[in-house]
């Protein structure tokens, strides 16, 4: 299964790396603003059901360097869909080497989570779980028709809140790496923006907590679709290879809406 | 009547002075991507001297009419292409010219810049003529190391095509 999905993904003609579970090096253009919802269904792994969380997300680009992100974070885990935090994430890219239909770039970026949720796996994850701050290097080549993007971060999990402090028993700080390859395989050729593009790609997303050494690695295919070159949607689903760490809820699906305005103010 | 020929003189030197550039022609470079390249199109269009743009999505290359007596700046193009992220890998331009000598220079000015030819093909400049740019902003890599020993620090310089 891996081999095919790697296989396929190097052998065949465009490609993007507008990622689902990563983000490029490249960044939005000046100006214009992304609206994202995302949604993702994790299966629970003691059985009990889903973990489901709603992550309606900003984005802007402040010029062709740095850009940001916000996003806010909902989930059922108190019964309810109730909004548990938030994260403010920016990128700047400092190098920049673009060729016609290459490119290789490189970013810095930076995340700040916060949520006040209980803490209820070894885990880290700044992506709606627990409050913390990561910083990291991206690096994206785009290879005439095919993208390869791989990032290497490290983070910190602080206290989600007083009443969910951080378990001193466990690692709070994280190496995480991440390698993305991605393809386009419609259209063949393109005449218009008012084409549809269909995207497959694939993710490795790997955790190595500090100093415990205890470890993951998950695999994430997805499926993405782009209509009139403005609205995206991602549908992704991600799978543990293997782990050491207490994960509650690490396989399941991840679905994203977005929409791009051009020149927003 | 003297004064009258004066003002015609000068109306008809200032004629030639300002010939205006028809159109362009840039590609832009670093996307494969149709959202990409919208986003370059979109952030050309906000320029105000900008008639129309026609994309031709599979190249990247973007066929630019401007509009008739604006101030085009050309370098505006550049610069909007890299406030959409990416880079321009050529841009050319057509200009209209009413016998402009560039004799021993090799240099002409439109709209306030000068230009310099790398490789003049005559003396006297007239009709319709395109040019590429060429410098690091405007050109790809390969095609500005190829040039790079002729050029002119001093003005913006362009091979006729």
């Amino acid at each position: 299964m891996l081999f095919f999905v790697v296989s396929a993904v190097v052998s065949k003609t465009y490609t993007q790396e507008l990622f689902l579970f990563t983000e490029p090096a490249s960044n939005m253009a000046t100006n214009n603003l992304g609206i994202r919802l995302a949604a993702s269904a994790m299966n629970k792994k003691d059985g009990s059901g889903l973990n489901f969380h709603l992550m309606p997300e900003l984005m802007y680009g402040i010029n062709n360097k740095f850009m940001i992100h916000a996003t806010s974070f909902l989930s059922n885990r108190s019964r309810s869909l109730v909004s548990e935090g938030g994260s403010l994430y920016f990128k700047y890219k400092f190098f920049n080497n673009d060729d016609v239909q290459r490119h290789f770039r490189v970013a810095a970026y930076g995340r700040y989570s916060f949520n006040n949720a209980d803490i209820h796996q070894e885990e880290i994850n700044l992506y709606g779980h627990n409050t913390g701050y990561e910083a990291g290097i991206v690096a994206t080549q785009l290879l005439h028709k095919v993208a390869i993007s791989s990032s290497i971060s490290y983070s910190k999990a602080l206290d989600n809140s007083s009443n969910n402090k951080f378990p001193s028993i466990q690692s709070n700080e994280a190496t995480n790496y991440t390698i993305s390859i991605g393809k386009l395989m419609l259209p063949k050729k393109y005449k218009d923006y008012a084409q549809t593009n269909l995207n497959i790609m694939c993710e490795f997303l790997g955790e190595i907590l500090t100093p415990n050494g205890k470890s993951f690695l998950d695999i994430a295919p997805s499926v993405q679709l782009i209509i009139k070159s403005k609205m995206r949607i991602d549908i992704g689903y991600r799978k543990e290879l293997y782990s050491n760490m207490l994960r509650t809820a690490p396989n399941g699906f991840l679905v994203r809406l977005e929409y791009n305005f051009f020149n927003a103010f | 009547m003297k004064k009258i020929l004066f003002i015609i003189a000068v109306v008809l030197i200032s004629i030639t002075a300002t010939a205006q550039i028809k159109s362009a022609t840039l590609q832009a470079s670093g996307l494969t991507c149709s959202m990409c390249n919208l986003s370059i199109k979109k952030s050309l269009e906000k320029l105000p001297f900008i008639e129309q743009i026609k994309p031709n999505v599979e190249t990247a290359t973007y066929e630019i009419a401007f509009k008739e007596n604006s101030a085009i700046v050309l370098e505006d193009l550049q610069k909007a292409v890299k406030k959409a992220g990416f880079s321009v890998a050529k841009l050319s331009f057509t200009s209209s010219f009413n016998n402009v000598s560039i004799a021993n220079k090799n240099t002409f000015e439109l709209n306030g810049i000068s230009y310099y030819i790398i490789n003049p093909k005559s003396n006297v400049l007239n009709g319709s003529i395109a040019f590429q740019i060429i410098g690091k902003d405007y050109t790809g890599e390969k095609d500005f190391k190829r040039h790079k020993q002729k050029l002119n620090p001093q003005f913006v310089n362009v091979i006729q095509l």
